[in-house]
């Protein structure tokens, strides 16, 4: 902290950050098996934030995401004939973000003692926003609301997973919480995530496991990996929305066929669910 | 300069310190018992009734812009707070009906505090600095001052006073740094003012270990003595001797 | 409404209860009290119910039973808050920071004991929509407010801060018994998110605040040698070359002052014209009792039921606050207390 932000109560300028030492792997998790072919279990709720106009919450694991919408809502300004969407993801500023030590080695701010003291949205931010924001560009009506802003918030309020199956969970809790907020749309996203282990030619859907930073550096590159999440829409045809791949290797035509087939078929199932969960709100 | 004050305390007082703005009053207080201990001094301005902004104009009454200047540095989150104390005050004095669509501005500047150690450091935990009942008590009293000296309508004339009970249950009003820091209980007290007599509690904040029965016997009573006190012998004379002044061409 | 024939008379316009509230706060107010009931439909001196939830699994030590499963996290200590439709969420994370090597040798010095007292430094968030960064006089008076607050509180000792003993992490012991070695103490932030902010959010901040200290672990404290590195990517990152380790494992407690935790409970006053009596309204709620209630009592109560802080502010003109009333909001207040802390 270079400069003393004078609105907020940052604390001593001298302080330094609490480090702690490596969780020791045996005790860090007691590790759930999961099935590679299964999807985790979620708990989701819409409507609990009352001052927006549509919100969603969302609990996968310890991986719990909060999301409100704000609008449609008049814009000040000149006229503009379709409403401008806006998307906004910020992590707690105490949670240490998925890949952050690359977006630590590119953000000037390396060290930051308090966490509260974080203005900008990081990498990691700003790229979930803008995979969210292109998703919904392409599905919502925007043209049905003129002079109108529609705003997504984001929190997460919790991380325990890495940062494709965090940004799958994200894309369903925004799905509800646009489904909470009326907005007309040509149908509700839903999305599927996978990691291929290119080795043994192996699928896990929905990994849970969380990234070690030299999984992300390549120091250390032991296999070829890639991880997938790609969103839908399963009610139109199966159109595709939304495509993000990270990896440390090539992806192949007909290999990649076969991924987007299994995240088409995890997203129906999840479309499944939640197609559930609104039908028994309603009731 | 009127001055004068009670047994403890001594005010300093003088109107129309500032010639550009609409109202201004400096004020001071320090210790009859020790004059070393350097005095509280602070000075008010006031702007108003002025065009507001479209965005902060309300279409019935005029809105308040307060701002408090530290008296090293800018100000932060403290002064914020002092900020909202004082409009909580000044909504329900100020005839805010008498001007619709216009905006108040008021600006305080602390010039000297008691007892202040140089030693600026950002951030540090000069327990002084959130003990803000002294500070808002001086701006309270300066800011009536400056209301009065810019002819904006009031509801009612308003004083405050702030008192601590100190570890030997010892009730005074005047006190220093340590005193504060070591006292048990700190209050600050604000009256309205009708005839020279305080009439209705409109604000107090307590702060630290006491009891119901205390506060509303002993610290209230010294208060309003003080307040009274503070009335008769330094505001009234600061007012008179203003209007003089405004009248010098007269006869 | 008629269809316009000229001369006719304007129909009456009508609104539901929570249109009114936002347009017409007074009458809103006004109707409801003439009816016994309040806007938010609650008696006059009904609490709005109130759950607090210590083990969030947001902390680092939530899951531990016996060291077996801490987790990464560098929550330190949390806790949520619900409270009708609001939720406030506080996590407090810690820092590190160099202290004066004489302090603790002064206690015979008179200097009695508030100076040893010290606050977590605080940051409120309350969610409304707006995309800037920039805190809103709201979240920055709050904040203030519950640094004060907590500081003059006495419930933490500066003493619970401070690293006594520190593991040195080295081969040589030879400069173990070094007297002019540096001290250091902890630092406590704290970071409080609000959703669907409605009714007396100090309390409900100041509330989670306490709660949140009250499960504070503080880890056990390393020196670095010159070989220990933490994470390969600091290499590359360049300047995280910490002095001081944490261990992820082992804890202390924090040590507070438990006799002085308390509770805020915020009041609104009103006087309903038709009497002279004026009306104490518990946990106000929503635009009309926001709005209109100028008149407000906050009081802090400790465990013992003892008055910590008392903030009277008569905003109205047509609230007369004397001993009676305030006495009677301060019995409200300790019974709730009571209950909630005991």
């Amino acid at each position: 902290m270079n400069v003393q932000d004078r609105r907020r109560l940052l604390g001593p300028a001298n302080a330094s950050p609490i480090v702690f030492s490596d969780v020791k792997e045996k005790k860090s998790k007691k590790i759930q098996a999961k099935p590679d072919d299964e999807i985790s279990k979620m708990f989701i709720n819409t409507g609990l934030v009352k001052n927006c106009d549509g919100s969603a919450y969302i609990e996968v694991g310890n991986t719990i995401i909060q999301v409100s919408i704000y609008g449609p809502r008049p814009i000040r300004g000149s006229f503009i004939d379709k409403a401008i969407l806006s998307t906004e993801c910020r992590f707690l500023p105490y949670l240490s973000q998925p890949n952050d030590s690359i977006s630590r080695l590119t953000s000037s701010t390396s060290l930051i003692t308090n966490y509260n003291g974080k203005l900008n949205l990081s990498n990691i931010e700003q790229k979930i926003s803008s995979y969210i924001e292109s998703c919904f560009l392409s599905c919502i009506y925007l043209e049905n609301y003129p002079k109108s802003s529609i705003d997504i918030f984001i929190k997460i309020l919790s991380v325990d997973t890495n940062l494709l199956n965090l940004v799958n969970d994200v894309v369903h809790c925004c799905s509800l919480a646009m489904v909470d907020a009326q907005i007309e749309s040509k149908d509700l996203i839903t999305s599927g995530n996978l990691r291929y282990l290119k080795s043994n030619n192996h699928i896990i859907m929905d990994p849970k496991c969380k990234d070690k930073d030299k999984d992300i550096t390549n120091e250390v590159v032991e296999e070829g990996k890639l991880d997938l999440v790609v969103s839908f829409m399963n009610s139109r045809n199966d159109e595709i929305v939304g495509f993000w791949c990270e990896g440390n290797d090539t992806l192949e035509d007909d290999v990649l066929e076969k991924l987007i087939e299994r995240c088409n078929d995890m997203s129906k199932e999840i479309r499944k669910n939640i197609n559930f969960y609104l039908i028994e709100s309603l009731e | 300069m009127s001055s004068g004050g009670s047994d403890e305390l001594i005010y300093e007082a003088k109107l129309s310190v500032l010639n550009r703005v609409d109202g201004s009053a400096q004020l001071s207080i320090s210790s009859r018992k020790d004059l070393d201990e350097g005095e509280l001094g602070i000075i008010c301005s006031i702007t108003g009734p002025i065009e507001s902004k479209a965005r902060q104009e309300s279409p019935q009454q005029s809105n308040l812009e307060i701002s408090v200047m530290p008296h090293i540095g800018v100000a932060s989150t403290r002064e914020k707070l002092l900020e909202y104390k004082l409009k909580l005050v000044l909504d329900r004095v100020i005839d805010s009906f008498e001007y619709p669509r216009q905006l108040i501005q008021i600006v305080l500047q602390i010039l000297n505090k008691p007892n202040y150690e140089d030693d600026t450091t950002i951030g540090s935990d000069d327990m002084n600095d959130f003990f803000s009942l002294n500070d808002l008590n001086g701006c309270l009293i300066s800011t009536y001052l400056a209301l009065i000296d810019s002819g904006i309508s009031m509801k009612s004339s308003f004083l405050s006073s702030c008192c601590i009970i100190n570890s030997n249950n010892q009730l005074t009003t005047d006190f220093n740094k340590n005193d504060l820091i070591n006292s048990k209980s700190a209050h600050l007290i604000v009256y309205d003012l009708r005839n020279g007599k305080c009439n209705n509690l409109i604000y107090s904040e307590s702060i630290g270990e006491f009891d119901e029965q205390i506060f509303f016997k002993n610290v209230l009573d010294k208060c309003k003595k003080e307040i009274e006190n503070l009335n008769t012998k330094v505001i009234k004379n600061c007012i008179t001797e203003k209007f003089k002044n405004d009248y010098i061409w007269k006869a | 409404m008629s269809e316009g024939n000229g001369q006719e008379e304007m129909g009456s316009i009508r609104f539901p209860a929570e249109i009114l509230s936002v347009v017409a706060p007074d009458l809103s107010l006004k109707r409801h009290l003439d009816l016994g009931l309040r806007p938010c439909l609650r008696k006059f001196h009904e609490f709005k119910n109130l759950t607090l939830n210590v083990k969030s699994g947001l902390s680092r030590y939530d899951g531990d039973v016996d060291g077996e499963s801490v987790t990464d996290s560098p929550v330190l200590g949390s806790s949520v808050i619900k409270s009708g439709n609001t939720t406030v969420i506080c996590g407090i994370t810690g820092g590190i920071v160099e202290i004066a090597n004489v302090s603790t040798t002064t206690t015979s010095d008179d200097h009695d004991d508030s100076m040893e007292y010290t606050s977590i430094y605080p940051v409120v968030e309350i969610s409304r929509g707006k995309l800037n960064g920039a805190p809103t006089d709201e979240e920055m008076i709050l904040s203030q407010q519950l640094y004060e607050t907590l500081l003059h509180s006495k419930i933490l000792p500066k003493k619970s801060l401070i690293i006594d003993n520190i593991a040195l992490k080295t081969n040589d012991d030879t400069n173990n018994n070094n007297n002019n070695r540096k001290r250091y103490a902890f630092v406590l932030y704290a970071n409080i998110q609000v959703f669907s902010r409605e009714g007396p959010l100090f309390d409900y901040c100041y509330g989670s605040l306490v709660k949140s200290l009250q499960t504070v672990k503080l880890p056990f404290i390393h020196f670095t040698d010159e070989e220990f590195i933490i994470n390969d990517n600091r290499k590359n990152g360049g300047n995280v070359k910490p002095e001081i380790i944490c261990d992820s494992e082992a804890y202390n407690q924090l040590k507070i002052n438990e006799e002085n935790i308390n509770w805020s409970l915020t009041f609104g006053l009103v006087n309903n014209d038709d009497g002279k009596e004026t009306i104490i309204l518990c946990d106000l709620e929503g635009h009309a009792e926001e709005t209109c209630c100028k008149s407000l009592i906050n009081v802090i109560i400790d465990k013992n039921l003892k008055m910590r802080y008392l903030n009277i502010v008569g905003g109205d003109e047509n609230v007369i606050i004397d001993e009676n009333i305030v006495l009677k909001t301060v019995q409200l207040a300790k019974n709730r207390v009571n209950n909630i802390l005991n």
